[in-house]
């Protein structure tokens, strides 16, 4: 039953819903049908697609290899953990909006709703609210916020484009009046430790991105909830005619961004000691960058969350290397419009496509050249 | 009942609560229309989310009401388009004058001519305009934030020469706000002029500059641009924040790096800028804190002359503060170090004090 469910995302969008619906009813049914020999593992299936993306590890290795080459700095273990502190907020807004883009959505509220997370946990530990309950207030705030932008898309019909661009917007006027005239300062050292501390040697935000992006993969490749995500987002037409709970799904995933950019929030303002309106400019979008860096498809249906975490990896390490080498801002973000431009083309097949055939071309015409020179 | 009647209703709805939840929440700048003291229209860069100019806008509104005047400030968020709608607004409301906090240099043009042709007296103050429009406003109120930087500048060296000693090579990295811009320039420069003068005139260390970065004066932009520079130059000696607003996420980055205590201590120096109130504060409390000098530029003071000479325009009587061409009233730099600090705290009105 659930090997024939992971074998799904390989398969045709129109296939994949029907047979989720189908392996639903069954179960419902209470009837296991035979196994097909050829079904694979879920386990085997995670392991395909993390391969089947092996350009990305190459891609990070060439990248830890050039940076080692360019700075005695870069390779150190005082460089490499602050690369994964910094990268660890986005790496959970990446996880979060991954399960937006899967479904073929997009959420561009996650930054202002970090913002306001920041502001509402500090506010509230402020006023004496221990501090898990507050983290824990905010992070529900989040998924609430998540979740309006669900139901406005799925009953009010409007794109997620506008719904999550309205709510950015909305959630960042909210941050600046809930804050009021100044920072709002965090100084829980419980708090602090929690989100700043080490278990081990493993320091807290990389923990906090690691454990997100591990249950994230485990509820994609082997929950069925994940699995409908895919579907939906391959196809939500078939989806919705297969029977699968196509709103009800949509709504969550909108949630669990929510929820995650909540959690980032208390992140940020852990790391920086304040709530602010300020923080979370822009987070969004390289939240996005993340996830498309990573080989999922903005059009839905395809990806996976630890690829997503490694694209903002690697965006986060080569940031990191011109940093060390004191590359002009301006230039850094060329590069790094270069690395997302270069990072589509493999993703979308476009560039693996079209260079055999670029290549033949150019054969072509070089052989087209060596006969017109022997006529004449 | 079906969606088509149903939207409608819901976006009325939508209004009605909007417009409900607004009013509930106010503003300082919404006392005018009742009142019948005449208008100072302030439209300011940025209120929300900014702390220095939701001091200078307050301030302005306060020192207004202290001269019988009725000051309501807008906020045009960055965009230089609603700065001139905001402008036109005022001029259409009847202001008698108007302050600006220009959103960018040239773009303000049409909001500054608008006002001409209106007869209504302009007033910039803080960022500044094009020399050719500092001409065509009645005055430029600003700090000379080069000259107080390069006071910045010349203590931090002085602090630096006694700290490092005559033979060393000072590792100098400027924490910068943005890239091309006239703020971050002119805070650059003058802390360089002050810096290479000072060892100009006591000659024995070398300076070794770290390219700067930028933190846009965000404070997660700032940690992450901070991290990583000190792991490419963990021998970092002196740091330049050129805004007090990302103070903790430079003390983050160095605590991550092992460069500083959690109590602050720290071998690095840092010098700041915009006298932020918990930065002088710990100047003065703490002898361990690691800021050796911060240059202030007084939103408040800055707002409260703004008023006057928008009063002196309105009422054609010259406070006589404003001067030359073009018309200007500059305040005077002043930096403050641990050994001053106590004597601030209680007497400025800080960035993001309330």
């Amino acid at each position: 039953m659930s090997k024939q469910k992971t074998q799904l995302a390989e398969r045709s969008p129109s296939e994949t819903a029907a047979d989720l619906a189908a392996a639903e009813s069954t179960e419902h049914d209470a009837v296991t049908p035979a196994e097909p020999a050829q079904r694979t593992s879920p386990v085997r299936d995670v392991l395909l697609t993390l391969l089947s993306r092996g350009y990305l590890f190459i891609v990070a290795l060439i990248v830890l290899a050039v940076g080692s080459q360019l700075s005695p700095f870069f390779l150190t273990s005082r460089n490499l953990v602050s690369v994964l502190i910094t990268a660890s907020v986005v790496s959970v807004l990446a996880v979060g909006q991954f399960f937006v883009i899967v479904t073929g959505g997009i959420d561009l509220s996650v930054g202002s709703v970090a913002a306001l997370s920041s502001v509402v946990g500090a506010l509230a530990m402020a006023n004496g609210i221990p501090f898990v309950l507050a983290s824990l207030l905010a992070i529900a705030m989040g998924a609430f916020i998540g979740l309006l932008n669900g139901l406005f898309i799925v009953f009010g019909g409007i794109t997620p484009f506008i719904v999550t661009l309205a709510m950015m917007s909305a959630a960042q006027g909210l941050a600046y009046i809930v804050e009021g005239s100044r920072l709002v300062p965090v100084d829980n050292s419980s708090f602090l430790s929690a989100f700043t501390g080490k278990l081990g040697p493993i320091p807290a935000p990389v923990l906090i991105a690691a454990i997100t992006m591990l249950v994230a993969a485990v509820v994609m490749a082997f929950r069925r909830f994940g699995r409908r995500l895919y579907a939906l987002g391959g196809n939500p037409e078939a989806a919705r005619l297969s029977g699968l709970p196509v709103k009800r799904d949509t709504a969550a995933a909108y949630a669990i961004s929510g929820a995650l950019a909540g959690l980032a929030g208390l992140m940020i303002a852990a790391q920086l000691t304040e709530g602010s309106a300020i923080v979370g400019s822009g987070y969004e979008l390289n939240a996005i960058a993340a996830v498309v860096v990573g080989g999922a498809s903005l059009f839905g249906g395809t990806g996976n969350p630890i690829l997503a975490v490694l694209g903002g990896l690697i965006i986060a390490t080569i940031l990191n290397i011109m940093d060390i080498l004191g590359i002009a801002a301006q230039s850094q973000l060329i590069v790094k419009g270069i690395v997302i431009l270069l990072a589509v083309l493999f993703t979308s097949g476009a560039l693996s496509r079209r260079l055999p055939q670029w290549f033949s071309a150019l054969g072509r015409l070089a052989s087209r050249g060596r006969t017109s020179s022997a006529a004449s | 009942m079906n969606r088509k009647r149903c939207t409608p209703a819901a976006l009325t709805l939508g209004v009605v609560l909007s417009t409900t939840l607004l009013s509930a929440c106010g503003s300082s700048g919404d006392a005018s229309g009742s009142s019948d003291q005449p208008l100072i229209g302030f439209s300011v860069r940025y209120v929300a989310g900014n702390s220095w100019l939701s001091t200078l806008a307050n301030g302005a509104v306060d020192a207004g009401k202290s001269m019988g005047y009725d000051v309501e400030t807008a906020d045009a968020q960055g965009n230089a388009q609603a700065q001139i709608q905001q402008m036109q607004t005022f001029i259409n409301r009847g202001a008698a004058a108007i302050i600006i906090e220009p959103v960018g240099d040239q773009s303000v043009t049409a909001g500054i001519q608008a006002a001409k042709r209106a007869g209504v007296p302009v007033i910039v103050v803080n960022d500044q305009v094009t020399p050719e429009l500092q001409t065509q406003v009645a005055c430029n109120v600003h700090d000379d934030g080069q000259a107080t930087a390069a006071q910045v500048g010349a203590t931090t060296a002085a602090a630096a020469a006694a700290r490092f000693g005559s033979t060393a090579t000072i590792n100098l990295y400027i924490q910068a706000i943005q890239p091309q811009e006239l703020v971050t320039e002119q805070r650059e420069n003058g802390f360089m002029d002050g810096w290479n003068k000072y060892f100009a005139e006591h000659p024995g260390p070398s300076t070794n500059r770290i390219p700067n970065n930028y933190g846009k004066a965000l404070p997660d932009a700032t940690l992450t641009a901070m991290r990583n520079v000190i792991s490419g130059n963990p021998d970092i000696n002196v740091i330049f924040n050129q805004t007090d607003v990302v103070y903790p996420a430079i003390e983050e980055a160095l605590k991550g790096a092992d460069l500083m205590a959690a109590n602050g201590k720290s071998d690095v120096l840092i010098a700041g800028f915009d006298g932020g109130k918990d930065v002088v504060a710990a100047m003065a409390d703490n002898p361990d804190f690691p800021v050796v000098a911060d240059g202030l530029n007084q939103p408040a003071t800055q707002a409260k002359y703004a008023v006057e000479e928008a009063i002196a325009a309105l009422t054609k009587k010259p406070t006589g503060k404003c001067e030359g061409s073009p018309a200007t009233r500059i305040l005077p730099a002043v930096v403050v170090t641990p050994d001053t600090a106590s004597q601030y705290v209680s007497d400025l009105a800080f960035a993001g004090a309330e």
